[in-house]
């Protein structure tokens, strides 16, 4: 399998970007992680690391409920964003709570899997092996 | 002519009218009329002539009043002109007048003959004639007087009738309308009270409906504010167990103590999505998707759903689905009610008895009725309502968190429906859920 250019999470929860990261890191599936407390933090991050296509993510990790710009918010705005290779890009919510009206709206917004947390290696490892080998 | 043969003719009644004209022409008169006195009502009447040709009985009347004591002769009003007459008096008040001619003195001598002679019959005649008209008129009038005389009685029975009636009805009328009055009084007050009662339970309902908004908030936020740190804690238990070395992973008491954490992790996961659910039938009432439900399939959905638990507990299944309607229900909480019922009866089978679960559908009354009888552990029925309420449970041996029961009920009470459950320890329980029909039929 080989490894991602990068990774992006995006989640307000501390101990929860701590765990992804241990696993990721740990899984060495990515070249480089990056981490956003909300949904605009992690547009406005997107659009500086436009510059940098080395190094612009493969797969985000989406938690639906942050303050200032939640998941849903996120997904909005990424729809306005234009760039090469955009469909390769892969988002994965990541949530606590399986509400099936989320789960319709994800998926019309383009989100490719929807997960309960905490995230499990054996899920990453599928999602990696399906959509990005 | 002889006067004989005129008086002869005059004695014919048939001849009586030709032979008055005869002797007018004789006489040299025009008409002939001859008046007879009626001796107890003492007045004139016609006896013979040609009475179409009176201009008026009255007048001749009031002409003969002045002329009967005399033999008049001067002239008369007829037949709109003024006529010569002569009026001859016989025996009895008889009285000739000859009208438009002026006969001798032997002419009218030999009328006076004649009129003597031949008045008493014509006044026996008159008389007759008159008795029989009277007597036909009085029988007519007794006649009429016995018709109106029985009218009368009856109407007066009648009257006598819806007099006493109606004064019977007045007095009935004032006692109801005092009753009446009594009544309004009380109905007045107890109106007032029930407003003032309806106004203190408006009050209330908004503090409940307030309450309760309130509740459904703070659980629903709890659980979900919950999620978050038990998964997290479910996450790092999983990193942590990673990052130990192979043979502290592997020694017994750190098996055993993060099967316990990941056993309460769980266990606290399933409270949590209980109250979701919970809050979730509370806010949705009768369910979202309300739809024609074939309960029967819903039945063989949910038993091939536990077909593990089923074969574990070696149970044998009746399903009688014949009677299960097709009723009109959210098909999530159809699923929920016999979810929740038929895995209750795998879990509290008996040890000592191979389980056996009867699954059947009946009418009764307006409700369809979908029964699930075992033969496991029984309750104690004594604490009834403690079955049905939130996280008790009667056995604890079994894995369970105390909700199934509690959401069915309400699941059932929200639909307007009901259930009763009959059971025995150690012998079995029966559970009933009274579907209430809207227009589903038999399948």
């Amino acid at each position: 399998m080989k490894r991602l250019k990068a990774v992006l999470l995006i989640d307000d929860d501390e101990t929860t970007n701590i765990i992804n990261e241990m696993l990721i890191t740990e899984m060495d599936v990515t070249e480089k992680l990056f981490q956003a407390r909300n949904g605009k933090e992690a547009i406005d991050l997107l659009q500086g690391l436009l510059k940098q296509p080395a190094h612009f993510p493969e797969l985000i990790l989406l938690d639906v409920n942050m303050p200032v710009m939640d998941g849903f918010a996120f997904l909005e705005a990424y729809q306005e964003m234009d760039f090469p290779g955009k469909s390769s890009l892969k988002i994965v919510m990541l949530t606590t709570s399986l509400n099936p009206k989320d789960i319709e709206q994800a998926k019309n917004a383009g989100v490719t899997n929807y997960l309960t947390k905490p995230l499990l290696e054996e899920t990453l490892y599928n999602i990696l092996e399906e959509h990005i080998r | 002519m002889d006067w004989l043969d005129y008086l002869v003719h005059f004695t014919n009644r048939e001849n009586r009218l030709e032979t008055a004209r005869k002797i007018s022409v004789l006489l040299n008169a025009e008409d002939l009329i001859i008046f007879l006195k009626d001796p107890e009502l003492n007045v004139l009447l016609p006896g013979i002539g040609f009475p179409q040709t009176l201009p008026g009985s009255k007048s001749w009347q009031s002409f003969l009043k002045s002329s009967e004591d005399v033999i008049y002769k001067g002239h008369v009003p007829y037949r709109d002109e003024t006529c010569p007459a002569v009026a001859v008096r016989g025996v009895d008040g008889a009285i000739a007048v000859l009208i438009g001619g002026c006969p001798g003195d032997k002419d009218l001598a030999l009328l006076t003959k004649i009129l003597n002679i031949t008045a008493p019959l014509l006044k026996q005649e008159q008389l007759a004639h008159l008795a029989e008209s009277r007597s036909m008129h009085s029988a007519r009038l007794a006649e009429k007087a016995e018709r109106l005389t029985i009218t009368l009685d009856a109407t007066r029975q009648s009257l006598m009738e819806v007099i006493k009636e109606n004064s019977d009805l007045l007095q009935l009328t004032k006692q109801q309308n005092n009753e009446l009055a009594a009544a309004n009084e009380e109905l007045r007050a107890s109106h007032e009270e029930v407003m003032a009662g309806l106004e203190e339970l408006h009050e209330a309902n908004q503090k409940l409906l307030s309450i309760n908004a309130d509740l459904d908030n703070f659980i629903y936020t709890a659980s979900h504010d919950l999620k978050a740190p038990i998964s997290n804690i479910e996450g790092l238990m999983i990193a942590m167990m990673r990052n130990l070395s192979p043979e502290s992973r592997q020694a017994p008491v750190i098996q055993k103590l993060s099967g316990l954490i990941t056993h309460s992790i769980e266990r606290f996961k399933r409270t949590i999505n209980d109250l979701t659910q919970i809050t979730k039938i509370q806010k949705e009432g009768l369910g979202e998707d309300l739809s024609q439900v074939d309960l029967s399939q819903v039945i063989s959905e949910v038993s091939a759903d536990l077909v593990y638990q089923i074969e574990q507990a070696n149970a044998i299944i009746d399903l009688e689905l014949n009677n299960c309607p097709s009723i009109h229900f959210s098909a999530k909480n159809a699923r929920s009610i016999v979810y929740n019922l038929l895995s209750n009866a795998i879990k509290y089978r008996s040890p000592e008895r191979r389980l056996k679960i009867r699954i059947s559908c009946y009418f009764e009354g307006e409700h369809q009725v979908l029964s699930i009888e075992d033969n496991g552990l029984g309750l104690d029925l004594s604490n009834e309502d403690k079955i049905y309420s939130m996280f008790k449970r009667l056995h604890d041996h079994v894995e369970g968190s105390g909700i199934g029961l509690y959401i069915v009920k309400k699941i059932i009470e929200n639909a307007k429906g009901k259930i009763v459950v009959h059971s025995k320890l150690n012998e079995g329980s029966t559970f009933l859920v009274y579907f209430k029909s809207h227009n589903s039929s038999l399948k």
